[in-house]
């Protein structure tokens, strides 16, 4: 494995890291009834 | 009463008619920018700000809904109610009600007014739009107006900040007391009610002894024109759509340039290989492949904008009473409908202006068939491969015009199956529509709500679709096996392979593999259609490396079956057109659904119709077009 691919997969395990993270945080602290649509999370 | 302790905030409500401009005056006193326009309805749910008074009083202040009685039956107006009587989850019950009326449709609003005045709390009536009132000829007084009432009046012109300091002073702490009229008052009905304002009225307000004809009546008398008012409504579309296209292919080409010049300074940078590809396909081709699509998207919002801040909106929903009446909808369901060609989600909530459950119901399950903003970055990518080069943009505005009036009618014609199927209300209904007199756009609040738009799509560009665009081109360049050329890498890779799978469900459609793959991948988010088009599409069959750089349009207007025949035909972008407009590819419409309606069966069912109904059209055009092309 040269550098290129250990620096593609950093990139590719990073994002899948973060997406996971984010489903795991909004399904715990979303709002209740908040369909996390374009005005989600706006102060209204 | 939570306020009354030194240290702790008063909790003020603002409560009045549709269209007083409650919202614009929560904006100024709080410094939010709660969205406002110049017709009813806008405002649906309560909203929370605050702020101090000149004597240190710190303010909570709840921006209610429009609504015309505390008696009202649709859900906006039951929730100004249960506001005004502390009864909203998270909220105290208020200290003192702000009432705001328009000047210059006093005696109306003022039936709401006697009201709040009734059920004993402190009221401070707010008279906004005083202006209008007065070039229309009206003569107030405001000091008599206060002495009629019982209670502290202060005239404003709150979309420009004048008589804020006034209103704030008249906040003073403690708050004055409930009106001494109320208990005169107390168990008036609504003809009592009426002659009393009929009384201050005479008294408070006097009209000119001739009616004037104001401009916004002699410009009525074309735009609610049975002929003209048609004639002018489609022209305005129309416009909208054509300067959509003409406006935006300057600042599109700058973006073009953009991309060009950071994908040629990464090639220069990295040498050529995976990591380069990563970089200049997937980040670079996935998010500049949405992000192109930025100035449309601004002069979209600019124009519902400015529709809506002239007044030209509540016209329009005058109009359409008509048709909408046809589709067993009223004129109230023609607003959130309009509200869904921005987004969804906000047309879904402003449904709530609706007192019938079941008109209620079936404007919700249509309103995703009005093309919302997150398909422009798809039909924008696809209308001008329909079309020459040479063609000029009103030929891309025609289109576009019929690709918006195909879901509006495709919506009217299943909402009248489903008010037929849901069956008639109970009780007699009414559409009762304010037509307020036209005014200069609010630009400041324009241009802050059309950057704020700007915004959110750029972020989404820069965090999900970026994301997104990395997972796909991940899936599209693994597993490798070496010695292979580019195009039968792709097809040995996850995403080649899913492809394949897909291929034998969409062909019936005119899409092969990679589309199939690019539209399944756009149920995460419709433009992720762009990026995998551009993940996908990043090099054909023979290509240099000159030509793989080059725009997305350019490279999927080149892409051939295994054949050697064309793959976006015009029948397939037609196909893939009509599948766009149908299909709900939207997850956070599918939950704010579920909430509105009360059911999850709801969003569920919507759903699936309506991919349904996106398969079965694009495959009976593609099928019936195939017969004659």
């Amino acid at each position: 494995m040269n550098l290129q691919d250990i620096a593609v997969w950093t990139i590719v395990g990073l994002t899948i890291a973060i997406f996971a993270w984010r489903m795991f945080r909004s399904r715990s602290t979303r709002k209740p009834g908040c369909g996390g649509g374009c005005d989600c999370g706006k102060k209204r | 009463m939570s306020g009354n302790g030194m240290g702790e905030a008063a909790t003020v409500v603002l409560i009045g008619n549709p269209n007083a401009g409650k919202s614009t005056l929560f904006n100024a006193l709080t410094g939010a920018n709660r969205k406002v326009g110049n017709y009813a309805g806008v405002s649906v749910d309560a909203a929370e700000g605050g702020f101090y008074t000149p004597h240190g009083k710190k303010i909570r202040l709840l921006d209610l809904p429009g609504c015309y009685s505390l008696r009202g039956g649709s859900p906006d107006e039951q929730i100004a109610a249960e506001g005004l009587m502390g009864n909203l989850r998270g909220t105290n019950a208020p200290d003192l009600a702000v009432c705001v009326v328009d000047a210059s449709a006093l005696e109306r609003h003022l039936r709401l007014v006697l009201e709040v005045i009734d059920l004993g709390l402190p009221v401070v009536v707010v008279l906004n739009k005083v202006d209008l009132a007065e070039n229309g000829g009206l003569r107030l007084d405001a000091q008599l107006l206060s002495e009629e009432l019982g209670v502290p009046v202060v005239p404003m012109r709150a979309d420009r900040g004048k008589g804020l300091l006034e209103l704030k002073q008249a906040l003073r702490f403690p708050f004055p007391a409930g009106s001494r009229v109320k208990a005169a008052e107390s168990t008036a009905g609504v003809a009592d009610h009426q002659a009393r304002i009929l009384q201050i009225c005479e008294t408070a307000a006097r009209r000119p002894d001739e009616d004037q004809l104001t401009l916004s009546d002699k410009l009525d008398r074309v735009l609610l024109h049975p002929v003209l008012g048609w004639v002018a409504f489609a022209a305005v579309m129309f416009l909208v759509m054509w300067a959509i296209f003409s406006f935006a292919g300057i600042p599109m080409g700058w973006i073009e340039a953009l991309q060009g010049l950071v994908s040629g300074w990464v090639e220069g940078m990295l040498p050529n290989g995976e990591l380069r590809s990563l970089v200049v396909d997937g980040m670079i081709g996935g998010v500049f492949g949405v992000l192109v699509f930025l100035p449309q998207i601004i002069l979209l919002f600019l124009f519902i904008g400015l529709l809506e801040s002239s007044g030209y909106m509540a016209r329009a929903a005058y109009l359409m009473d008509g048709i909408m009446s046809r589709a067993g909808l009223s004129g109230k369901a023609f607003l959130p409908l309009f509200s869904s060609y921005a987004c969804a989600i906000p047309g879904v909530m402003a449904t709530r202006t609706i007192d019938s459950a079941k008109e209620r119901l079936a404007t919700i399950f249509v309103a995703p068939w009005m093309s919302c903003s997150a398909r422009l970055p798809v039909y924008f990518l696809i209308v001008p491969l329909l079309l020459h080069e040479s063609e000029g943009t009103w030929k891309q505005a025609v289109i576009l015009f019929c690709i918006y009036a195909t879901g509006t009618i495709t919506a009217l014609l299943v909402a009248l199956l489903l008010r037929m199927k849901l069956g008639k209300d109970e009780g007699q209904r009414s559409f009762m529509l304010e037509l307020p007199p036209y005014q200069a756009p609010q630009w400041r609040y324009i241009f802050r709500h059309v950057a704020e738009r700007a915004m959110s799509f750029i972020t989404k560009a820069g965090t999900v679709i970026l994301g997104l665009s990395i997972l796909l081109w991940a899936l599209s360049t693994y597993p490798r096996q070496a010695g292979r050329n580019e195009s039968d890498a792709l097809a040995h890779s996850a995403m080649g392979r899913m492809g394949s799978w897909i291929e034998p469900v969409v062909k019936p459609l005119g899409f092969d593999g990679r589309i199939g793959t690019a539209v399944l991948t756009s149920f995460a988010a419709r433009e992720v259609f762009n990026s995998s088009l551009a993940v996908l599409f990043r090099v054909e069959e023979g290509e240099s490396d000159e030509e793989s750089r080059s725009l997305l349009r350019d490279r999927i207007a080149a892409a051939t079956w295994p054949d050697g025949r064309k793959l976006f035909t015009p029948l397939t972008l037609i196909s893939l057109l009509v599948f766009y407009i149908y299909a709900l590819q939207c997850l956070p419409t599918s939950a704010v659904v579920a909430r509105e309606a009360g059911s999850l069966k709801w969003a569920v069912g919507q759903f699936l119709f309506m991919s349904g109904f996106a398969y079965l059209a694009s495959f009976l055009v593609y099928q019936i077009g195939s017969l004659f092309l």
